[in-house]
Protein backbone atom coordinates (compact mmCIF):
# COMPACT_ATOMS: atom_id res chain seq x y z
CA UNK A 1 0.00 0.00 0.00
CA UNK A 2 1.55 3.06 -1.10
CA UNK A 3 1.23 6.32 1.13
CA UNK A 4 -0.15 9.40 -0.62
CA UNK A 5 0.70 12.49 1.19
CA UNK A 6 -1.24 14.76 -0.93
CA UNK A 7 -4.73 12.28 -0.07
CA UNK A 8 -3.39 12.84 3.81
CA UNK A 9 -3.11 16.26 3.67
CA UNK A 10 -6.29 16.66 1.72
CA UNK A 11 -7.77 14.27 4.70
CA UNK A 12 -6.20 16.30 7.25
CA UNK A 13 -7.69 19.47 5.98
CA UNK A 14 -11.23 17.79 5.25
CA UNK A 15 -10.79 16.37 8.67
CA UNK A 16 -9.99 19.93 10.50
CA UNK A 17 -12.58 21.61 8.06
CA UNK A 18 -15.32 19.02 9.51
CA UNK A 19 -14.32 19.56 12.93
CA UNK A 20 -14.36 23.29 12.72
CA UNK A 21 -17.92 23.28 11.00
CA UNK A 22 -18.80 20.59 13.78
CA UNK A 23 -17.12 22.88 16.73
CA UNK A 24 -18.70 26.16 15.29
CA UNK A 25 -22.07 25.19 14.42
CA UNK A 26 -22.72 22.46 16.95
CA UNK A 27 -20.24 22.64 19.73
CA UNK A 28 -20.35 25.91 20.49
CA UNK A 29 -24.36 25.82 20.73
CA UNK A 30 -25.09 22.88 22.53
CA UNK A 31 -22.69 24.78 25.39
CA UNK A 32 -23.98 27.42 24.88
CA UNK A 33 -27.39 25.93 25.78
CA UNK A 34 -26.12 23.88 28.37
CA UNK A 35 -24.18 26.75 30.07
CA UNK A 36 -27.36 28.98 29.94
CA UNK A 37 -29.66 25.99 30.83
CA UNK A 38 -26.58 25.73 34.36
CA UNK A 39 -27.21 29.71 35.02
CA UNK A 40 -31.27 29.10 34.56
CA UNK A 41 -31.26 26.37 37.32
CA UNK A 42 -28.37 28.14 39.44
CA UNK A 43 -30.87 31.29 39.11
CA UNK A 44 -33.89 28.92 40.17
CA UNK A 45 -31.71 27.68 43.09
CA UNK A 46 -30.79 30.97 44.19
CA UNK A 47 -34.55 32.31 43.92
CA UNK A 48 -35.58 29.28 45.47
CA UNK A 49 -33.25 29.64 48.37
CA UNK A 50 -34.21 33.37 48.99
CA UNK A 51 -37.87 32.24 49.20
CA UNK A 52 -36.88 29.74 51.26
CA UNK A 53 -35.40 32.33 53.52
CA UNK A 54 -37.86 34.65 52.84
CA UNK A 55 -40.69 32.12 53.95
CA UNK A 56 -39.09 31.51 57.33
CA UNK A 57 -38.79 35.20 57.67
CA UNK A 58 -42.28 35.28 56.81
CA UNK A 59 -42.82 31.86 59.53
CA UNK A 60 -40.57 34.16 62.22
CA UNK A 61 -42.25 37.63 61.95
CA UNK A 62 -45.80 35.49 61.87
CA UNK A 63 -44.39 33.46 65.18
CA UNK A 64 -43.16 37.10 66.65
CA UNK A 65 -46.28 39.16 65.89
CA UNK A 66 -48.71 36.13 67.15
CA UNK A 67 -46.43 36.13 70.75
CA UNK A 68 -46.89 39.61 70.88
CA UNK A 69 -50.32 39.23 70.21
CA UNK A 70 -50.68 36.84 72.66
CA UNK A 71 -48.72 38.73 75.48
CA UNK A 72 -50.71 41.63 74.86
CA UNK A 73 -53.76 39.75 74.78
CA UNK A 74 -52.58 37.83 78.60
CA UNK A 75 -51.73 41.91 79.73
CA UNK A 76 -55.22 43.21 78.27
CA UNK A 77 -56.97 40.34 80.20
CA UNK A 78 -54.92 40.41 83.04
CA UNK A 79 -55.31 43.93 83.39
CA UNK A 80 -59.06 43.68 82.65
CA UNK A 81 -59.57 40.86 85.86
CA UNK A 82 -57.55 43.35 87.93
CA UNK A 83 -59.64 46.43 87.01
CA UNK A 84 -62.95 44.10 87.27
CA UNK A 85 -61.37 42.44 91.02
CA UNK A 86 -61.22 46.19 91.99
CA UNK A 87 -64.75 47.27 90.71
CA UNK A 88 -65.99 44.54 92.51
CA UNK A 89 -64.17 45.39 95.96
CA UNK A 90 -65.76 48.61 95.40
CA UNK A 91 -68.92 48.06 94.75
CA UNK A 92 -69.19 45.29 97.56
CA UNK A 93 -67.54 48.20 99.96
CA UNK A 94 -70.73 50.63 98.22
CA UNK A 95 -72.97 47.94 99.30
CA UNK A 96 -72.40 47.04 102.23
CA UNK A 97 -71.91 50.84 103.52
CA UNK A 98 -75.40 51.42 101.97
CA UNK A 99 -76.64 48.47 103.54
CA UNK A 100 -75.30 49.24 107.10
CA UNK A 101 -76.98 52.64 105.69
CA UNK A 102 -80.07 51.70 105.41
CA UNK A 103 -80.56 49.38 108.08
CA UNK A 104 -79.20 51.87 110.19
CA UNK A 105 -81.89 54.62 109.03
CA UNK A 106 -84.59 51.95 109.50
CA UNK A 107 -83.41 51.11 113.18
CA UNK A 108 -83.50 54.73 113.67
CA UNK A 109 -87.05 55.36 112.00
CA UNK A 110 -88.19 52.37 114.18
CA UNK A 111 -87.27 53.39 117.12
CA UNK A 112 -88.05 57.19 116.00
CA UNK A 113 -91.81 55.19 116.13
CA UNK A 114 -91.63 53.28 119.12
CA UNK A 115 -90.72 56.64 121.40
CA UNK A 116 -93.56 58.30 119.34
CA UNK A 117 -95.67 55.45 119.93
CA UNK A 118 -94.74 55.33 123.90
CA UNK A 119 -95.32 59.11 124.15
CA UNK A 120 -98.78 58.67 122.49
CA UNK A 121 -100.13 55.99 124.58
CA UNK A 122 -98.52 58.03 127.70
CA UNK A 123 -100.19 60.87 126.86
CA UNK A 124 -103.67 58.67 126.04
CA UNK A 125 -103.13 57.28 129.44
CA UNK A 126 -102.73 60.70 131.32
CA UNK A 127 -105.50 62.05 129.25
CA UNK A 128 -107.32 58.77 130.85
CA UNK A 129 -106.14 59.02 134.29
CA UNK A 130 -107.23 62.96 134.05
CA UNK A 131 -110.68 61.75 132.78
CA UNK A 132 -111.00 58.97 135.23
CA UNK A 133 -110.04 61.35 138.44
CA UNK A 134 -112.82 64.12 136.62
CA UNK A 135 -115.53 61.98 136.85
CA UNK A 136 -114.31 60.31 140.19
CA UNK A 137 -114.45 63.69 141.68
CA UNK A 138 -117.66 64.79 140.56
CA UNK A 139 -119.32 61.57 142.26
CA UNK A 140 -117.88 61.66 145.04
CA UNK A 141 -118.25 65.34 145.78
CA UNK A 142 -121.30 65.91 147.77
CA UNK A 143 -122.80 69.52 148.20
CA UNK A 144 -121.20 69.27 152.33
CA UNK A 145 -117.76 68.56 150.73
CA UNK A 146 -117.87 71.06 147.92
CA UNK A 147 -118.72 73.89 150.37
CA UNK A 148 -115.73 72.46 152.79
CA UNK A 149 -113.54 72.49 149.96
CA UNK A 150 -114.55 75.97 148.75
CA UNK A 151 -114.06 77.08 152.05
CA UNK A 152 -110.55 75.85 152.72
CA UNK A 153 -109.44 77.16 148.89
CA UNK A 154 -110.66 80.45 149.96
CA UNK A 155 -108.67 80.82 153.38
CA UNK A 156 -105.66 79.61 150.94
CA UNK A 157 -106.26 81.92 148.45
CA UNK A 158 -106.72 85.15 150.65
CA UNK A 159 -103.13 83.98 152.27
CA UNK A 160 -101.88 83.82 148.86
CA UNK A 161 -102.82 86.93 147.33
CA UNK B 1 -114.66 100.13 140.30
CA UNK B 2 -112.90 96.93 141.22
CA UNK B 3 -114.65 93.94 139.17
CA UNK B 4 -114.61 90.35 140.23
CA UNK B 5 -115.25 87.15 139.54
CA UNK B 6 -116.01 84.31 141.65
CA UNK B 7 -116.59 80.63 139.90
CA UNK B 8 -117.78 77.73 142.20
CA UNK B 9 -118.94 74.20 140.85
CA UNK B 10 -121.47 74.67 143.06
CA UNK B 11 -124.38 77.49 143.62
CA UNK B 12 -123.19 79.33 146.80
CA UNK B 13 -125.66 80.00 149.66
CA UNK B 14 -126.25 83.50 150.42
CA UNK B 15 -124.29 83.31 153.45
CA UNK B 16 -120.89 81.41 151.89
CA UNK B 17 -121.55 84.92 149.13
CA UNK B 18 -121.66 87.33 152.66
CA UNK B 19 -118.42 85.61 153.51
CA UNK B 20 -116.86 85.38 150.32
CA UNK B 21 -117.78 89.40 149.33
CA UNK B 22 -116.68 90.42 152.88
CA UNK B 23 -113.11 88.76 152.96
CA UNK B 24 -112.76 90.49 149.21
CA UNK B 25 -113.73 93.39 150.41
CA UNK B 26 -111.33 93.31 153.27
CA UNK B 27 -108.80 91.83 150.65
CA UNK B 28 -108.54 95.28 148.45
CA UNK B 29 -110.03 97.56 150.29
CA UNK B 30 -112.82 98.33 148.40
CA UNK B 31 -115.77 98.24 150.55
CA UNK B 32 -118.26 98.56 147.90
CA UNK B 33 -117.08 95.89 145.92
CA UNK B 34 -119.90 93.25 144.31
CA UNK B 35 -118.40 89.82 142.69
CA UNK B 36 -120.20 87.75 140.10
CA UNK B 37 -120.67 84.77 141.56
CA UNK B 38 -120.68 82.37 138.74
CA UNK B 39 -121.72 78.16 138.72
CA UNK B 40 -119.13 76.17 136.52
CA UNK B 41 -119.34 72.54 136.81
CA UNK B 42 -116.15 72.25 134.83
CA UNK B 43 -114.00 73.93 137.94
CA UNK B 44 -115.02 70.31 139.49
CA UNK B 45 -114.21 71.60 143.00
CA UNK B 46 -112.67 74.24 144.88
CA UNK B 47 -113.29 78.02 144.25
CA UNK B 48 -111.67 80.49 141.34
CA UNK B 49 -111.57 84.39 142.02
CA UNK B 50 -110.32 87.05 139.06
CA UNK B 51 -109.58 90.14 140.15
CA UNK B 52 -109.46 93.02 137.24
CA UNK B 53 -106.85 91.16 135.86
CA UNK B 54 -105.23 89.01 138.99
CA UNK B 55 -106.73 85.58 138.66
CA UNK B 56 -106.76 83.42 142.10
CA UNK B 57 -106.88 80.34 141.22
CA UNK B 58 -107.87 76.99 143.96
CA UNK B 59 -110.11 75.11 142.07
CA UNK B 60 -109.65 70.74 141.56
CA UNK B 61 -109.58 71.45 138.14
CA UNK B 62 -106.70 74.03 138.23
CA UNK B 63 -104.75 70.93 140.15
CA UNK B 64 -105.95 68.41 137.43
CA UNK B 65 -104.32 70.72 134.88
CA UNK B 66 -101.17 70.92 137.10
CA UNK B 67 -100.85 67.52 137.16
CA UNK B 68 -101.47 66.64 133.55
CA UNK B 69 -99.24 69.34 132.68
CA UNK B 70 -96.31 68.16 134.77
CA UNK B 71 -96.88 64.36 133.67
CA UNK B 72 -97.16 65.59 130.15
CA UNK B 73 -93.68 67.28 130.50
CA UNK B 74 -92.23 63.92 131.56
CA UNK B 75 -93.03 62.56 128.52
Amino acid sequence: MEIQPLQILFQIINFSAVLGALTYFLYKPILKILEERANRIEEGQAAAEKALIGQNQVEDLKKQVKHKAEKEAAKILEDAQTAAQEKRSSLLAQAKTEALLEVERVRTSWNEEKQQSMQQMKLQFTEAVIATSEKVIGQSLDTKAHSKLIEQEFEQLLKVA
Amino acid sequence: MTKVVVSTAIELSDKQRSVITAALAAKTGSPDIAPDFVTDPSVLGGIKVIIDSQELDGTLRARLDKVEHQLVSHL
